[in-house]
């Protein structure tokens, strides 16, 4: 195991896999399945393969009955599944396991306030990471994220009560002036037909022209919502990967 | 690391005997190169037999290598590893006469089965291997039987004749070809357009009535274009879903057995 | 004049593209998982974003700066305040582009009709289509080309 471990500390994740592999291979009695499982669900981890990682962790977790060690495969698992971005299994689990380890409802909560992080929920993120020990860093970004972050109701409200208010809220000048004009277009086309009694005119063209700007007004201001979010969102898990010191994923 | 290497290597897991049984988990788990290197291993020992040899060369066809190492290309299990091997990369492999029968012990029939194979999925058998397809077991059999009539035989529709049915009645090619939102689609714009051009050249908008015949046309085109492409379409996956049917069957039955399997029972 | 003014407009973008070889990704699908050659992953924290619809840089001589024009106001005008509703990837100005580049105008006319017919097509579009990682349902021209 110390060839192993030490292989793997080397960065030789693959070779390191293969000997945690002989060693559990040749352990007939089991001795060495929990630490030959978790290796090799790191060296998986380290070389991007997730989802084999998970089951390697498992598999840990279950070859074990001392409850540190069943604990530390367990959040081995909650990482993999924020970094998938696997969020609902990730509340399933973490929710079942904090029935396991009561004892471990600070630990816990840093990591939801990780995952809540990584879905952009800067308001959820927080409520955990006041619970967690020693985060205050991330409880800081959390709350530069949150006045940086436009709000989707708001900008949707905006649009849909005048076209292209929303994108204007989300820093956008030129498209909710075409917008505006388009509507504005569809409008008196709908108008005109109505006014000629060609209902039937007036019916496609509020359908094609009219309503069809008016739907893309909306669809528009959500795309855009969504990105400038996302945009701040990435900034934020820019800065926590290459510059945070603490516990990461 | 210099250190724990040596120690490592002392110990009772890296004997010869213990090399080897290793080597062949490996190689069953697919980790063929590294199997291997387990196995040259035990160069200098006295288990590096004809058999260790016959393990090497066969975890370099496994891991891809076009060279055998040490026995002749022409061995009848390597001519099966490199078979099934190439069977399941490209979905045929070189036929090397001589090696199959459906007598003969478990690597013969092998061979044979993947001929079988191989040419039921090119469609295209001869009478004497088609009469061995009871190798296959009768659920096996009658499944193969059933897709190489497939091949033979594809269900297939005419873009001709989807063309000339929506020239006629826009949709009417797609729902011979089971498009039937497309066919709705189409009878809905090319109807609502050709109805608005009609209503506006009676009423005295030629201008309008110009617009919309002119988008009329247009999906009328299209709908006339989109059958012909649709009949196309559902021929090529009429021939992915009986490949893909295979490949289910092939994965799921797992006919033929792996050479070291073959190998563990000589 | 048009054409070869069109094909020489090369994008960056690469389209995720369904494999209609299911055959062969079937069966590497069907290998252990483990590669022969682990490198270690730099795991990414940040989230893909969609591509923005790009403008072409007006270079190039008359016909090119005309041609780049007219799809940058396309784009301008009407695309981008019609919102993303296309459930295709690529989307149907995208879609006539790359026809016109691989066949001829009349071909390529034809395919954006059949595809703006399939756009607004009723019914279940994903028994046809493979989707995404953004969830768009993957309709590149190469699939209608070469079906003889």
């Amino acid at each position: 195991m110390a060839f192993a471990d030490s292989l793997f500390g080397e960065g030789e994740f693959y070779n390191a896999f293969i000997e945690a592999e002989r060693l559990s291979f040749f352990d007939t009695l089991k001795t060495h399945a929990h630490e030959s499982y978790l290796l090799r669900g790191k060296c998986l981890k380290e070389t991007g393969q997730f989802k084999a990682a998970r089951k390697f962790f498992e598999d840990a977790a279950l070859s074990t009955t001392d409850k540190g060690l069943k604990f530390q495969a367990e959040i081995g698992i909650l990482k993999i599944l924020i970094l998938e971005r696997r969020f609902r299994q990730f509340d399933e689990r973490s929710a079942k396991l904090e029935q396991v380890f009561p004892e471990k409802s600070r630990e816990f909560a840093y990591w939801k306030g990780w995952r809540h992080i990584f879905a952009g929920e800067w308001d959820e993120a927080k409520e955990h990471l006041i619970k967690a020990a020693n985060a205050d860093d991330l409880i800081a970004l959390c709350d530069s994220a949150e006045e940086k972050s436009y709000s989707l109701t708001l900008g949707m409200i905006m649009s849909a009560l005048l076209p292209g208010s929303g994108q204007v809220y989300a820093g956008e000048y030129i498209n909710p002036v075409i917008t505006l004009a388009w509507v504005a277009f569809g409008s008196w086309l709908v108008a005109d037909a109505i006014k000629a009694q060609r209902y039937f005119d007036a019916f496609i063209e509020a359908n094609y022209v009219l309503l069809r700007f008016y739907r893309g007004n909306l669809s528009y201001t959500y795309d855009l919502i969504e990105r400038r979010n996302k945009e701040i969102k990435n900034d934020i898990l820019r800065f926590l990967q290459n510059n945070y010191k603490g516990p990461k994923p | 690391m210099v250190a724990v290497t040596y120690l490592s290597a002392q110990s009772p897991l890296f004997s010869p005997e213990n090399r080897f049984l290793f080597g062949k988990h490996l190689l069953k788990t697919g980790h063929a190169e590294k199997s291997r290197e387990e196995f040259r291993s035990l160069s200098g020992t006295t288990l590096f037999d004809s058999k260790t040899k016959l393990l090497i060369d066969l975890c370099g066809i496994e891991a891809g290598d076009t060279a055998i190492e040490f026995l002749s290309g022409a061995n009848p299990l390597l001519c099966y590893a490199k078979g099934k091997k190439d069977f399941e990369t490209n979905g045929r492999f070189d036929f090397v006469p001589g090696i199959a029968s459906h007598e003969g012990g478990t690597l013969p029939v092998s061979y044979l089965k993947l001929k079988i194979l191989s040419d039921i999925k090119s469609g295209s058998i001869a009478k004497e291997d088609l009469e061995k397809v009871y190798l296959f077991g009768e659920t096996g059999s009658r499944f193969l039987l059933e897709n190489l009539e497939k091949r033979v035989d594809p269900d297939e529709k005419s873009p001709l004749f989807a063309g000339i049915l929506s020239a006629i009645f826009p949709g009417a090619g797609r729902i011979y070809t089971g498009d039937y939102g497309e066919a709705v689609a189409s009878m809905v714009l090319t109807g609502i357009f050709g109805y608005l051009a009609v209503s506006n050249f009676i009423d005295g908008y030629p201008r309008s009535g110009i617009i919309f015949s002119s988008i009329a046309l247009f999906f009328n085109a299209g709908n006339i274009y989109g059958s012909v492409l649709s009949a196309k379409t559902y021929n090529r996956e009429a021939k992915e879903r009986t490949d893909k049917e295979f490949l289910d069957f092939y994965y799921r039955e797992k006919p033929l057995p792996a050479p070291l399997e073959i190998v563990e029972d000589q | 004049m048009v054409l070869p003014l069109i094909r020489s407009l090369q994008t960056n973008r690469q389209l995720l593209m369904a494999s209609y070889g299911t055959v062969i990704l079937f069966f590497f699908l069907s290998f252990p998982v483990f590669s022969q050659a682990w490198q270690p992953a730099t795991v990414d924290y940040t989230e893909e974003i969609p591509v923005k619809k790009k403008y072409y840089e007006i270079t190039g001589d008359v016909s090119e700066v005309a041609f780049k024009l007219l799809v940058n106001s396309y784009r301008l005008l009407i695309s981008e305040p019609d919102g993303d509703n296309c459930p295709f990837a690529p989307s149907c100005s995208r879609f006539f582009i790359e026809s016109l580049q691989k066949t001829n105008v009349i071909e390529a006319v034809l395919m954006a009709s059949d595809r703006l017919i399939r756009d607004t097509s009723f019914g279940n579009k994903y028994e046809h289509y493979h989707t995404d990682k953004f969830g768009k349902l993957i309709d590149p021209p190469s699939r209608y080309l070469d079906l003889d």
